[in-house]
């Protein structure tokens, strides 16, 4: 990426203004009554007897601590299902940092969590879709098939393959979105840019603010 | 003089010429002998150099050189020395100059001679003009040239101001002379330091050129220490000595500015860097004639390094000053240097050169101005950078900055031809917010004397108030960006030192309250919070004023029994109110009115039949808050025993008691966490107050001695330990927990553990009985000492041989959970005992029937309890440090390594028992990894040899807490015992593969350690990729099907620990 | 409707599987990857013959194509890296006589790289033989498309002609089963028809541009039915569509008699066919269309990113209906490739999918 910035003064985020998912206000509250029951099992869990252990009745079940039983484990089964959802794809790649800037993706508002529609059956046997519009920082910005490129690697190294990754210009938001969405969803193509060692090097650069 | 006198003489000095070069130690002592002997009048000087006088012309340069060093070395330690001796010594030594040889020892001695009493300054013009007609540097090397310095340095520094009345040119001659073409950096120094004396002190106005050039020829200098500096010069010091001289004459100036402001176009960023910081000295010591006449070319020169800058997005002057300095690129430092040099410009017109000043400012600000006025403008924020760095020089600068630029700022404010965008009022805060941290740097942090007649910034606060409201309650709610700055914006000019007035700060407070109430975005909501909280820590009179009462509103009270549900979904609940309440607590003014104000809430929901999850959520709160005050500076909790405790214990204990109808009527949770809120405030008061404390809360709890802790009354009294009275106990056990184990018990030790153990006899709610045996602990822990060593001792072996002998499993455990509890606290002070128990129960470890809780009891034993949390205060007693003045654990008695000794000990035994096979070798596999993980990684590592083979065997066993503490300590042995993890990759990397498939039923926990295992072999490079690359696609494969784990968590850690695998080779390669 | 089951799965890529080719003669399968490896699979043991890999490719293999013609067989192998390889049977000592099936499709047999061609600026996407085995065509991102003419023992590649009418990458080459007729794709959105001049053998002219698809053209197949009875061609589209394109007009092609090739007698100069869309099979794709193939009984098999297989049949001429759907025929991968194979009982499908593995499948009509 040498040579002279393409877009010298983009509009910047404030980080703190990149939508996140707030835990701190809503979880705690969500699960407000589970966080007490929580409160609860950590006082007892030292405890020697089973919960239910009527000391009068002396059977062995009963003094069996539960944590070497594997009920446990069952318990673990009914655990709550977080569904993959536009969030969850915007905070893989809003970390992405610009090619050209030292700011990520998301500070640059290259991507927007409206702009992320997930369709996903819930299912691992049928195939769901996600699709994303992305704007480039200015409308004849060049890089904007590499930075497709890079979110395209990102998702396609962590989202389940079951899901068909879209990747769209925004509309209106390039002079040649045409070109540049044919691009960016030719499999071929993609295919053969993750084998161009040159290509491989400036991504690898780009998500290394990812983790 | 007597022969032998002279033969010893003679041998000093042959003594001292054989030891030149050879030995130091030699050539002082012998130097120091025949000096005692000049000093006491045993021989006379003339007859030393009579002595000296063969060596002295001898043809042998070395022993001619060796001699005069003698002679100099002697006379360097006696004094005084006659005059007429002075001067011989002088004309002999300047006689010797010319002998090349012999020249350093010359200058050396005229260096001392000069500095003796007595020395003539009649003798200096003789000294100068020979230096000029008989030293010639070049023929000489740095160590010889050093002392022709120092020389002139001795001169100087004796006979300044005759030098300046009668010998000023020839001084600045001589000086000129000798500091030629010099290059080596020791020397330089001293060349500077002279050069700058005589530029500020002697009158240089014929040969100001020359002293200039002789300093700025090296202009810009770079130096590269040697390796074995023996002078330790560093590029810094010949910079600034450079420096001092440039700017050490205002004479200066025709030549060094402009020289220096072409030196910056260099591309050079050091070199660039470098000219910035003189040209601000010469700025700052220049005088004002010299500013007068050059401050326009310096500001054209350097304004585009801002204007045509890309300024990083920060919201505050400190911070971009802060990140341009840090920055890692040499070019951007530069925008630092330059706002200084505006700024030092801006202070250097003082009153009387008011014209000057107008010039500048009216210039700067007219030129910035037209970019002001579209406040959106590229160069806007730039501009107004600027300003603020010159404002910021002095509070006069400051109030002609303001005055003449705020109409400009403001403009777009009135004019209504261009639209009113987002962006444009976007733009205005930010440029407006940057101006106003100039008064904060002068006002709030130097605190210089505010005069709201004078103050220019007052004038306008209207209009930025204006600005600031009207941004917040005209945007639209999907403003995010431009809504947060102005919040953002708000709590700044809230917190400039008395700017605004109490009305206008509660106006904006207020607006800040609003956006907290009503606005339901996230961020915004956030960065409300954050505001209100930066308030709360410097004004909070306007919080309890303004937001509090809106805040606590929404709770309910005696008229509405209901929560007043608000518009914004971030905060449509009690519990979120409560946060928010919790989050701007930031200081004791709040917390005080906070926890009485909750106090009459709770009262009143205790009241109405509200949902049991209400009275825990405000109890919950108090306890937040009341935890974070321990980080507020000072803090004491000590009014809170008696302003809030009485009626705060009365209510829950009403409630939980006594009050049927009450929603937390036997409610646990409530109370335990009501006991926490004691507990905090009693570990925040005074130790004085304990014993006290303790003796009320036992009258209350245990001995029903009436209730004078409580605002009034209960209807019966309590006892802990009798039935119906146990969901009193965590009270109790909180209050162990809490107060000064140097207090006493109001009954024995033995009695209370007596009722104790007898109310476990027969108790069967597990609840009761953790809080029973914490409190057993504590006691055996704090108050038990030497004399109930015997009791103790009884009673843990009738404990012993129920567990041994008896034939029922619960009466087993339920005296192995005696035991264990007691051992627990003897554990912790370290108590010999303990390790006698520990013996029995390893042995525990090898009973069929006990298989499944002899593994948890030693968890017990090493379990981080809530209520042995330590607690710390000066003055608490300690056996380490008896009067101990700095802070020491006051609430219970730990001996600092007990856990180190504790898995030293057992951890062995452990290893052993698994390596045993057999029956019992799950048994202790699973007590290793119920243990490892309360250990920390120092004590773990020692043992990370024996103990990674049985982890990974542990992995085996289909236990989801035993395999998430496997995988915990294997995280470690991964970080710190590659070499051991390398040889296991094989077996390693498949079994971690497996656990993290998501059909296997292993719960989220496991999965996660088990990725942050994978994650973590590829960051310690002492694995490395190339063992790793091996199982790359591996890994890279049999992660994909948990990217579809059903928890985000997982997958996340799935896809982090993927990109890790892809990337291994390539991060090798960077 | 018809019912497509599985048959056998052949596992082994450890990375997308790009295509597949069965050999016309002997049971022999190809399947290449972008494991960078080409494997070989004997159709009726299920067994793996062999894996050509020595690092001949250094990236992605995206086509291979067996050589219809020769005693022992051959296979050309395309890859991203540019550069096509050409494979072959060892020749046990020179002898002519045709070498028995179990020889051909012995496992652990001797397969050599008989020679890499170079020539293409970057990722090859398709190769293919003419019916005669004289030529091998090859098509690249680079817009070209080149001829080379080769001999029997794969020895010589000469390039006789470079074709650069597209504007954009070609992704598909293909000829024609029985004469020198040759249809490429591209992500030009076109499809673009050559025959051979009859008098200059080494010229090749564009007799059509095939135009319709609203994305690109990933790949096509002939009917495979004598020339004189019309020529159609079947194209897959990244429109999600399948389309059927008929040969109305245009100058008589040389065609095949037992191996050798004869001028046409009539001499006709006309330079252009005329070419019409005669159907638009009915859309059941949800994805892009990668492969379809025309077996020799006239049903069309298609194959799709959205994982599914449709086979089509021909009610009256240029009527179509489906006979059968597959889905997640290669679980929730897509599929890259689809194929026919004339099995000793009845026709089967070859598929290819991202999953890195090749399914079998028969079709039960």
């Amino acid at each position: 990426m040498s040579g002279d910035i393409i877009n010298a003064n983009p509009t910047v985020l404030d980080v703190s203004q990149l939508p996140t998912r707030r835990e701190k206000y809503t979880k705690e509250s969500a699960k407000g009554g589970q966080s007490d029951i929580l409160l609860l099992n950590n006082l007892l869990s030292l405890s020697l007897l089973t919960p239910s252990g009527d000391l009068n009745e002396n059977k062995a079940g009963q003094v069996t601590p539960p944590e070497l039983t594997d009920d446990e484990t069952e318990a673990e089964e009914e655990e709550a299902e977080d569904p993959i959802d536009a969030q969850e794809i915007y905070d893989l790649i809003s970390s992405i940092s610009d090619p050209e800037h030292p700011l990520t993706l998301g500070q640059l508002a290259v991507v927007n969590l409206n702009d992320i529609t997930v369709t996903d059956p819930r299912d691992p046997t049928k195939i769901g879709e996600v699709l994303i519009k992305i704007t480039p920082t200015i409308t004849h910005c060049s890089l904007a098939t590499l930075i497709g490129l890079g979110i395209r690697v990102r998702l396609e190294r962590s989202l389940p393959p079951r899901l068909r990754i879209k990747i769209l210009l925004k509309e209106g938001s390039h002079q040649s979105e045409n070109q540049v969405n044919k691009q960016l969803n030719d499999k071929e193509r993609v295919c053969a840019a993750c084998e161009n060692e040159q290509l491989l090097k400036v991504i690898t650069h780009m998500l290394s603010t990812c983790i | 003089m007597a022969e032998d006198k002279q033969s010893l003489i003679r041998s000093l000095i042959s003594q001292y010429i054989v030891s030149v070069d050879v030995s130091d130690i030699e050539l002082e002592a012998s130097s120091k002998s025949l000096a005692e002997y000049l000093q006491s009048g045993e021989i006379s000087l003339l007859e030393f150099i009579k002595l000296l006088g063969p060596h002295l012309t001898d043809d042998g340069d070395k022993l001619r050189s060796s001699s005069v060093s003698c002679l100099v070395d002697t006379l360097r330690l006696v004094s005084p020395l006659k005059r007429n001796d002075l001067s011989v010594l002088t004309d002999f030594l300047l006689s010797k100059l010319t002998d090349e040889p012999c020249t350093l020892e010359a200058l050396r001695g005229l260096t001392i001679l000069v500095g003796k009493p007595g020395f003539q300054f009649a003798q200096v013009a003789n000294i100068l003009n020979s230096v000029r007609d008989h030293y010639d540097s070049k023929k000489h090397l740095a160590k010889v040239r050093y002392w022709s310095f120092e020389l002139l340095k001795a001169i100087l520094t004796k006979f300044e101001d005759q030098l300046i009345v009668a010998l000023n040119d020839e001084f600045i001659d001589s000086f000129l002379y000798i500091s030629a073409n010099e290059k080596d950096p020791r020397n330089l120094i001293l060349s500077f330091g002279l050069n700058t004396h005589i530029s500020s002190k002697f009158d240089i106005e014929t040969k100001s050129a020359d002293l200039f050039d002789a300093a700025f020829c090296y202009f810009p200098i770079s130096f590269k220490p040697p390796a074995n500096d023996p002078y330790k010069i560093t590029p810094e010091q010949l910079k600034e000595a450079l420096r001092s001289v440039i700017a050490a004459n205002s004479a200066f100036a025709k030549d060094a500015l402009p020289s220096l402001i072409e030196k910056l176009s260099s591309t050079a960023p050091s070199v660039k860097l470098d000219t910035l910081e003189t040209i601000n000295r010469c700025v700052l010591s220049y005088d004002e004639a010299t500013i007068e006449e050059y401050w326009l070319s310096v500001w054209n020169s350097l304004k585009f390094e801002i204007l045509h800058a890309e300024v990083a997005s920060v919201n505050s002057m400190d911070d971009l000053i802060q990140y341009y300095t840090n920055a890692e690129n040499e070019e951007e430092k530069v925008i630092p240097l330059v706002l200084t040099v505006f700024k030092s410009l801006g202070g250097r017109f003082s009153g009387q050169n008011e014209a000057g000043l107008r010039d500048y400012i009216s210039v700067v600000v007219n030129e910035l101005g037209k970019f002001l006025t579209t406040p959106d403008h590229k160069q806007a924020k730039q501009s107004a950078i600027i300003l603020s760095a010159i404002a910021s020089a002095n509070v006069h600068v400051f109030n002609l900055v303001i005055s003449t630029s705020f109409p400009f700022l403001l403009q777009a404010l009135e004019d209504d031809a261009s639209p009113w965008t987002i962006s444009k009022q976007r733009s205005m805060i930010t440029n407006v917010s940057f101006v106003l941290d100039s008064y904060d740097s002068l006002f709030t942090k130097q605190s210089n004397v505010i005069d709201p007649e004078t103050n220019a910034l007052f004038q306008y606060k209207s209009e930025i108030l204006m600005l600031l409201t009207r941004s917040l309650g005209a945007s639209l709610k999907v403003e995010v960006s431009l809504r947060c700055l102005a919040i953002k914006t708000i709590g700044k000019i809230v917190n400039l030192k008395s700017l605004l007035n109490l009305e206008e700060g509660k106006l904006l407070v207020q607006s800040l309250t609003e956006v907290l109430l009503e606005d339901d975005n996230p961020n915004t909501f956030g960065v409300a919070v954050g505001g209100l909280k930066e308030v709360a820590r410097i004004r909070p009179s306007l919080i309890v004023e303004v937001t509090l009462p809106q805040l606590l509103a929404l709770l309910p009270d005696e008229e509405t029994t209901k929560f007043q549900a608000s518009s914004n979904k971030c905060i449509d609940n009690e519990t979120k109110v409560l946060q928010v309440i919790a989050e701007i607590s930031e200081n004791k003014e709040i917390l005080d009115v906070v926890m009485i104000r909750i106090l009459s809430k709770m009262s009143v929901l205790l009241k109405s039949s509200t949902s049991v999850s209400d009275v825990r959520a405000i109890l919950k709160a108090l306890e937040t808050i009341l935890k974070k005050s321990e980080a507020f500076p000072g803090m004491s909790t000590n009014d809170y025993l008696r302003k809030f405790i009485p009626q705060f214990l009365y209510l829950v204990l009403d409630g939980i008691f006594i009050n049927s109808s009450s929603p937390i009527y036997h409610d646990n949770i409530s109370l335990e966490i009501a006991g926490t809120v004691v507990k905090v405030i009693i570990t925040g008061s005074d130790l004085t107050l304990h014993q006290k404390v303790l003796d009320e809360f036992m009258d209350l709890l245990v001995l029903k001695k009436g209730f004078s802790l409580l605002s009034k009354p209960l209807s019966s009294p309590i006892d802990v330990f009798a039935k119906g009275n146990e969901s009193a106990a965590p009270l109790l056990s909180k209050v162990f927990a809490a107060t000064d184990k140097a207090t006493t018990l109001p009954l024995t030790t033995t009695d209370l553990s007596d009722r104790v153990i007898s109310a476990l006899e027969t108790e069967t709610d597990i609840f009761t009985r953790q809080c029973y045996l914490q409190i057993l602990s504590l006691v055996i822990n704090k108050w038990f000492d030497s004399n109930d060593d015997d009791y103790l001792r009884l009673k843990c072996t009738s404990f012993m041989s129920t567990i041994s002998g008896s034939e029922d499993l619960a009466q087993r455990s339920k005296h192995l959970e005696l035991l264990v509890w007691s051992t627990k606290a003897l554990v912790m002070k370290n108590d010999k005992y303990a390790h006698e128990i520990l013996e029995y129960l390893v042995s525990l470890l090898e009973v069929p029937e006990l298989a499944n809780v002899a593994p948890k009891a030693f968890e017990i034993l090493v379990a981080d309890v809530e209520c042995f949390d330590a607690y710390k205060k000066a003055g608490a007693t300690s056996k380490a440090l008896p009067f101990a003045k700095k802070a020491a654990v006051f609430n219970i008695s730990t001996s600092p390594l007990y856990k180190q000794r504790f898995f030293n000990t057992l951890i062995p035994k452990l290893i052993a028992g698994s390596n045993r096979g057999g029956d019992q070798k799950r048994t202790f596999l699973i007590t290793l990894s119920l243990i490892a993980k309360y250990a920390d990684k120092a004590i773990i590592v020692p043992h990370l040899e024996e103990i990674t083979p049985l982890l990974l065997q542990s992995l085996e066993i289909p236990n989801d807490k035993i395999r998430s503490s496997s995988l915990v300590i294997l995280e470690i042995a991964i970080a710190e015992y590659p070499a051991l993890i390398k040889k296991q990759l094989q077996t390693l990397i498949p079994r971690l593969l497996d656990l993290a498939q998501p059909d296997t039923h292993t719960g989220e926990e496991v999965k996660i350690n088990t990725l942050k295992c994978l994650l973590g072999l590829t960051i310690n490079e002492k694995i490395g990729f190339v063992a790793l690359m091996p199982y790359k696609t591996g890994v890279i494969r049999n992660l994909l099907p948990t990217l579809d784990d059903k928890r985000r968590s997982v997958r996340k850690m799935a896809s982090d620990c993927r990109q890790q695998y892809y990337e291994l080779a390539q991060g090798s390669e960077s | 409707m018809a019912e497509i089951s599985l048959s056998h799965t052949f596992k082994g890529h450890s990375d997308k599987c790009w295509s597949t080719s069965v050999h016309k003669k002997y049971p022999l399968l190809a399947s290449v990857s972008s494991d960078k490896t080409c494997r070989l699979y004997n159709l009726n043991t299920k067994q793996l013959i062999a894996i050509l890999d020595d690092d001949t490719h250094s990236k992605a293999v995206r086509t291979v194509d067996w050589k219809p013609t020769g005693d022992f067989p051959s296979l050309a192998v395309g890859s991203f890296d540019s550069t096509i390889s050409i494979w072959g049977r060892e020749d046990e000592d020179g002898d002519e006589m045709e070498i028995s099936v179990t020889a051909a499709t012995a496992s652990g047999s001797e397969w050599s790289l008989m020679a890499v061609i170079e020539g293409h600026e970057n990722e090859v996407k398709a190769v293919s033989w003419s019916c005669d085995g004289e030529y091998l065509a090859s098509c690249s991102r680079d817009k070209s498309v080149w001829l080379w003419e080769t001999d029997e023992a794969n020895e010589e590649f000469e390039c006789i002609n470079v074709i650069q009418d597209h504007s954009q990458d070609v992704k598909h080459v293909v000829w024609h089963p029985f004469t020198k007729f040759l249809a490429t794709s591209s992500y030009d959105d076109t499809i673009r028809l050559y025959k051979q001049d009859s008098y200059d053998y080494d010229d090749w002219i564009n007799v059509a541009v095939l135009t319709g698809h609203q994305g690109t053209v990933w790949h096509s197949d002939f009917e495979k039915i004598d020339p004189d009875q019309g020529i159609r061609l079947c194209s897959g589209s990244d429109d999600e569509t399948v389309r059927i394109w008929k040969r109305v007009s245009g100058a008589e092609l040389s065609k095949q008699k037992n191996g050798e090739a004869i001028p046409s007698v009539v001499r006709e100069d006309s330079h252009s066919d005329e070419w019409v869309e005669e159907a638009m099979l009915p859309k059941v794709h949800t994805g892009p269309v990668y492969s379809v193939s025309w077996n020799k009984n006239g049903l069309i098999a298609s194959a799709s990113a959205d994982g599914r297989i449709v086979v089509y049949e021909e009610t009256a001429k240029g009527v179509w209906r489906v006979v059968a759907v597959k889905e997640t025929t290669h679980g929730i991968f897509e599929v890259n490739s689809i194929e026919w194979w004339s099995s000793p009982d009845g026709e089967m499908l070859v598929s290819a999918g991202d999953d890195g593995n090749v399914n079998l499948w028969s079709l039960s009509l």
